[in-house]
C-alpha cells in the first residue's frame, strides 16, 4: 500500500559515551505504510524513537522527510514537522484533566495568554468522540482512566494535529484484547488516510498482522528487513535472536 | 488541581477553586474556638491572627508555587533575613528610600530564586539539600555584611511604615497584600498557560519536557517566584519593626511548609492551590492564637506545628493522595 | 561513563581531591597552634561527637533515606542525660540512647508505614523533638557539676569520645560489610522494590536503620553534653547538614544504595579540620555555616550533573 516516501533514516548513528546504541541505521517509512521496528530489549528500539521524536540528536547520519534534509533539536521541532510520538509509559500527565493533556505545550488561548478552557475541552471532546464514541466523560480525571482509552487520548491527539508521521511505541502493551483490537482498527485507519506510521513492538504475531514491512534491530544495527507476507512469524523471531535471516533471500530496503 | 472537582467547578468559577476541605476545616475550627473563647472574635484578636498569618503566609504562598512544580524551597529563611536587612540598610526616609527599600530586596530575593532554581533544574540536584545548603550560605553572606550587628533605620517614611501597619478600611495594608497575592496567583496557576504548565512540570516532569514545554525556564521561574514572595514578607517585617536583628528572626520555612502541607498542596507535586494554602494559614495562625490564649509558648507552639505536619501528610496520603 | 582515562587510584582520590583532606591539613600545620597539643584533643573531641552521629547518617542515607533530626535529638540526649545523672551515669546513657531511639522510630515509622518522604517526616520529627526539648527544659540548659560525668567528656591521651566513636565505626564498617544485614540495607537503598521481590524485609530494615541513627545521635548527645557540662536544648542546628556533608563526600548519594564509614571518617575529618582552622584564623562563627552550605551545594550539585552525564 505504500506509495510515496515519507520519512528516510540513513545512516543513523548514536553514542553515549562509550556505548554505541545505534550503527548505521538505514531504512524508509512511506506515507500509508505501516513499518514495524522489531528487537529485543536494548537492541535499540527506543533510542531510535527518541531520535525521530526529537529528544536527543544523532551522533552521525541524516533524516530526511519528503526529500528534506532536517535536524530535530527538540521535541517541539519534530512536531513541527508532522511527527507525533505515542510513548509507552509517558503519554500523559497524571495530575491533569483529559483537555489539559490533550493540548499540553499547545494550548488555546485567549487573550495574555490566558487559558481558552472551553475551547479546549470541546476540541477534545470531538476528537476523541470522532475516534472512540465510548469515550463520553471527558472530564474525568485521567489517572482512574483505562489504559485502552489513555492511548486513545493520545491518539486522537495525534491525530487532531495533523501527524504526518505517528511513532507508536508498545502501544497494546498494557491493553486487554478488546481494547488491542481497536487500536488495530485505529491503525489501519490512519494508513489509508496516508499516514507512515512507525511501530515499535515486541509483539511479532501483532507486527505480522499490521505491518507492510518489519524491520529487525539487534545491537543497533539492522540485520533485516521483510514483509509479513513473505516471511513467517518463526523466521522474523529467528532475525530477533540470531542476528541473520534463516534463509538469505535478498530483500529491497524501500 | 483536585482534579474531579476542578473540572466540573471550573466551569461554575472558572477563576478559584474553593470549598475544599481545608476551608470546612477552617470553619469548623473558628466556630468551635469561638465558642470556647469570647475574646477569639474581637476585632484585635482578629487583626492580631491575620498580620501574625501574613508573614508566613507570604514565604507559604511562593513555596506553594515551587511545590506545585515538584520542588522544595527551604532556603526562604534566609532570604526573608535578607529583605528585611536590605530594606532597612536602604534606609526608607525619602520617597525613592522607600521605593528601593520595597523593591530592592525583591529583586535580591528573585536572584536567589534564580540560583535555586538553576541548581536544581540545570545542574539536577536535590531541592531541599540544596536550598537548605542556599539557607545556610545566604544566612553567613548576610551576617558576613553587618557583621553580625543588628541594623536599624533612621527617620522610616510613613509610607513604609504605613506598608505593614497602616489599615484600609479596618484591615491591615499587609493583610491586603497578601490577600491580592493569593488571588493573582491564584488566578494565574488556574488560567494561564504558564500556570498550567507549572502543574505539568510538578505532576510527571518527562512527559511535560516531551511536549515540548522548557521544564528549566518553568523551574527557575517558579523558584523566582518564590524568592520574591519571601522577600516581600522580609520587608513587610521591616516595615513592621523598623529595626532587624538578623539572628532573632524566626525561620518560616518550616511554619510555612507546614500550611502548604495542610493545604492539600502535594509533596510530590503536581496539586495544590495558593486558595488552599491561605486556609491552611489561618488555620494554623487559629491553632497558634489558640495555644497563646491559652498561655501555651514557643516550645509547645513548635511541637504542635511537628504533629500537624505530620496529621496533614498522613490525611492527605490515607486519602490516595502520593505524598 | 566517568571518564577512566584519568586514573588515579581511589586512596589518592579519597585524601587528595575529595575531599582535599590531605591539602587541607598541610595547610592547617602551616597556621600557628594546629599542632599543638591542645588543639588536636579539641578537633579529636568534636570530631569524637559528630563522628558516632555521622555514623547513623551514614547508614540511613546508604538504605535511601535521610535523617534531618539528629541534631534535635543530640540536644534531646545531652538533656536526658544531664536530668536523668542523679541516678547514675549508666542510666543516663541508656537514657539518652532511648530517647534517641525512640525518635528513630518515629522517623521510621513515619517513612516506611505512612510513606512519608524521609525528609519531611524527619523535618517534622526535628521540629517535635526540638519543640519537646525546649518545653521540658523550659528554654534553659540543664548544667550538670558530677565530677564522674565530666570525667567522661574528657580522657587521657584521646578523649573518650573519640575511642568510642571508633569503637562504633569500626562495628558499622565490619556490619555493612561482612554481614547480610549490611548487604541487604545497600541493596534496599539501591533498588527497593527489587530488594522487595526478593524477599528482603524494606519496611524493617529502613526502620532500623533509622533507629539506629536516632540511638546514636542519642548517645552522641549524652558525650557531648557530658563535655560541656550541660543538657542545651539549642544545640545541633547544623549537625544534620554537617553529618550529611560528611556521609556525602564520603561517596553516600541521597538516591542511596550507595556510602561507606571510611569515606564519611574522612569527610568528617576534613570538615572538622576545616572548621577547626577556621576557628584558629579567628573566622567569625556565621562564616562557618556559609562553609558548610557551600560544601552541601557543591556536592549536591555535582551529584545531580553526574547523574545527568549518566543519563545521556
Amino acid at each position: 500500500m505504500a506509495t510515496d516516501t515519507l520519512v528516510v533514516l540513513k545512516n543513523i548513528t548514536k553514542n553515549f559515551g562509550g556505548i554505541h546504541a545505534l550503527k548505521g541505521v538505514d531504512f524508509s517509512i512511506g506515507t500509508g505504510e505501516v513499518v514495524a521496528l522489531v528487537g529485543h530489549n536494548g537492541a535499540g528500539k527506543s533510542v531510535l524513537v527518541q531520535i525521530l521524536s526529537g529528544v536527543f540528536s544523532p551522533t552521525a547520519g541524516e533524516i530526511s522527510i519528503n526529500d528534506r534534509s532536517l535536524s530535530f533539536s527538540s521535541p517541539v521541532d519534530a512536531r513541527r514537522q508532522g511527527i507525533e510520538t505515542i510513548y509507552q509509559t509517558l503519554a500523559l500527565a497524571d495530575n491533569l484533566d483529559t483537555p489539559a493533556n490533550f493540548f499540553l505545550g499547545r494550548e488555546l488561548r485567549t487573550y495574555f495568554g490566558f487559558l481558552d478552557k472551553k475551547r479546549m475541552a470541546k476540541e477534545a471532546q470531538e476528537s476523541i468522540a470522532r475516534l472512540n464514541s465510548n469515550f463520553v466523560n471527558i472530564t474525568r480525571s485521567v489517572r482512574q482512566m483505562s489504559g485502552g482509552q489513555r492511548q486513545a487520548i493520545a491518539i486522537a491527539r495525534a491525530i487532531y494535529f495533523d501527524a504526518r508521521l505517528l511513532i507508536m511505541d508498545e502501544p497494546t502493551a498494557a491493553l486487554g484484547p478488546s481494547e488491542t483490537a481497536q487500536v488495530h482498527i485505529l491503525i489501519r485507519r490512519l494508513r489509508s488516510e496516508g499516514v507512515g506510521i512507525l511501530l515499535v513492538s515486541h509483539d511479532v504475531r501483532d507486527v505480522m498482522s499490521l505491518a507492510d514491512r518489519i524491520v529487525v534491530l539487534k545491537n543497533g544495527e539492522v540485520v533485516g528487513t521483510v514483509r509479513p507476507a513473505e516471511s513467517s512469524e518463526d523466521e522474523v523471531i529467528d532475525m530477533i535472536i540470531r542476528g541473520r535471516p534463516q534463509t538469505e533471500r535478498s530483500v529491497s530496503c524501500t | 488541581m483536585h482534579i474531579d472537582r476542578s473540572t466540573a467547578l471550573q466551569r461554575l468559577n472558572p477563576l478559584i477553586n474553593l470549598v475544599t476541605p481545608i476551608w470546612v476545616v477552617l470553619a469548623v475550627l473558628v466556630i468551635v474556638v469561638a465558642l470556647f473563647f469570647d475574646r477569639f472574635l474581637s476585632p484585635q484578636n482578629i487583626v492580631s491572627i491575620l498580620q501574625q498569618g501574613v508573614i508566613t503566609g507570604v514565604v507559604a504562598l511562593g513555596m506553594t508555587i515551587v511545590l506545585i512544580g515538584g520542588q522544595f524551597d527551604l532556603s526562604t529563611g534566609a532570604i526573608v533575613v535578607m529583605a528585611a536587612v536590605v530594606a532597612v540598610i536602604v534606609g526608607p526616609s525619602t520617597g525613592t528610600g522607600t521605593f528601593l527599600a520595597i523593591v530592592l530586596p525583591i529583586l535580591l530575593g528573585s536572584a536567589v530564586g534564580a540560583m535555586n532554581g538553576l541548581a536544581v533544574f540545570w545542574a539536577g540536584a536535590n531541592s531541599i539539600v540544596a536550598t537548605i545548603g542556599m539557607q545556610f550560605l545566604l544566612m553567613g553572606v548576610v551576617l558576613a555584611s553587618v557583621s553580625g550587628q543588628h541594623v536599624r533605620a533612621d527617620n522610616i517614611s510613613a509610607i513604609f511604615t504605613g506598608l505593614a501597619q497602616s489599615q484600609f478600611l479596618g484591615i491591615p495594608v499587609s493583610v491586603i497584600v497578601f490577600g491580592s497575592v493569593a488571588l493573582v496567583l491564584a488566578i494565574v496557576m488556574n488560567n494561564t498557560v504558564f500556570g498550567r504548565h507549572i502543574y505539568a512540570v510538578g505532576g510527571n516532569i518527562e512527559t511535560a519536557r516531551r511536549a515540548g514545554i522548557d521544564v528549566t525556564q518553568i523551574g527557575v521561574a517558579t523558584f523566582m517566584l518564590s524568592g520574591a514572595l519571601a522577600a516581600l514578607s522580609g520587608v513587610m517585617i521591616a516595615s513592621l519593626v523598623g529595626h532587624v536583628s538578623p539572628t532573632s528572626i524566626a525561620h518560616y520555612e518550616f511554619p510555612a511548609l507546614t500550611a502548604v502541607v495542610l493545604g492539600g498542596t502535594s509533596l510530590a507535586g503536581g496539586v495544590g492551590q495558593p486558595t488552599d494554602t491561605v486556609a491552611a494559614i489561618l488555620v494554623l495562625a487559629v491553632i497558634s492564637n489558640v495555644l497563646t490564649l491559652l498561655d501555651y509558648q514557643y516550645p509547645i507552639q513548635l511541637l504542635v506545628q511537628g504533629v500537624v505536619l505530620i496529621v496533614a501528610v498522613a490525611y492527605y496520603a490515607w486519602q490516595g493522595a502520593k505524598v | 561513563m566517568t571518564p577512566t582515562h584519568l586514573a588515579l587510584s581511589p586512596l589518592v582520590v579519597r585524601l587528595f581531591i575529595k575531599p582535599p583532606l590531605v591539602p587541607l591539613i598541610v595547610i592547617g600545620c602551616l597556621i600557628d597552634g594546629f599542632l599543638s597539643f591542645g588543639n588536636l584533643r579539641i578537633l579529636a573531641q568534636s570530631i569524637g561527637t559528630d563522628g558516632i552521629v555521622v555514623v547513623g547518617m551514614t547508614i540511613v542515607m546508604i538504605s535511601g533515606g535521610f535523617d534531618l533530626s539528629v541534631g534535635a535529638v543530640l540536644a534531646m540526649g545531652g538533656v536526658a542525660a544531664v536530668t536523668l545523672l542523679p541516678h547514675g551515669i549508666l542510666p543516663a546513657m541508656i537514657g539518652a540512647g532511648a530517647v534517641g531511639g525512640i525518635a528513630g522510630l518515629l522517623n521510621g515509622t513515619f517513612v516506611t508505614r505512612l510513606a512519608i518522604n524521609p525528609f519531611i517526616a524527619t523535618l517534622a520529627v526535628m521540629v517535635m523533638v526540638r519543640g519537646a526539648t525546649l518545653a521540658f527544659t523550659n528554654t534553659r540548659p540543664v548544667v550538670s557539676l558530677d565530677d564522674q560525668f565530666l570525667h567522661i567528656g574528657q580522657g587521657q591521651p584521646l578523649p573518650y569520645s573519640f575511642m568510642i566513636m571508633v569503637a562504633i565505626m569500626v562495628t558499622a564498617h565490619i556490619v555493612l560489610n561482612h554481614r547480610p544485614w549490611g548487604r541487604h540495607a545497600y541493596a534496599v537503598g539501591a533498588e527497593e522494590s527489587a530488594s522487595a521481590m526478593m524477599g528482603l524485609r524494606v519496611r524493617r530494615i529502613k526502620t532500623q536503620c533509622y533507629l539506629i541513627s536516632g540511638v546514636l545521635a542519642g548517645i552522641a548527645g549524652f558525650l557531648l553534653a557530658a563535655r560541656l557540662g550541660t543538657g542545651s536544648p539549642i544545640i545541633g542546628e547544623t549537625t544534620a547538614l554537617t553529618a550529611a556533608s560528611a556521609a556525602l563526600i564520603g561517596g553516600a548519594t541521597l538516591k542511596g544504595g550507595e556510602g561507606s564509614i571510611a569515606g564519611a571518617f574522612v569527610g568528617l575529618v576534613f570538615i572538622g579540620c576545616l572548621i577547626n582552622i577556621m576557628n584558629l584564623i579567628d573566622v567569625p562563627s556565621y562564616y562557618q555555616r556559609m562553609t558548610i552550605g557551600l560544601i552541601l551545594l557543591a556536592l549536591v550539585i555535582s551529584e545531580g550533573m553526574l547523574l545527568r552525564l549518566r543519563q545521556r
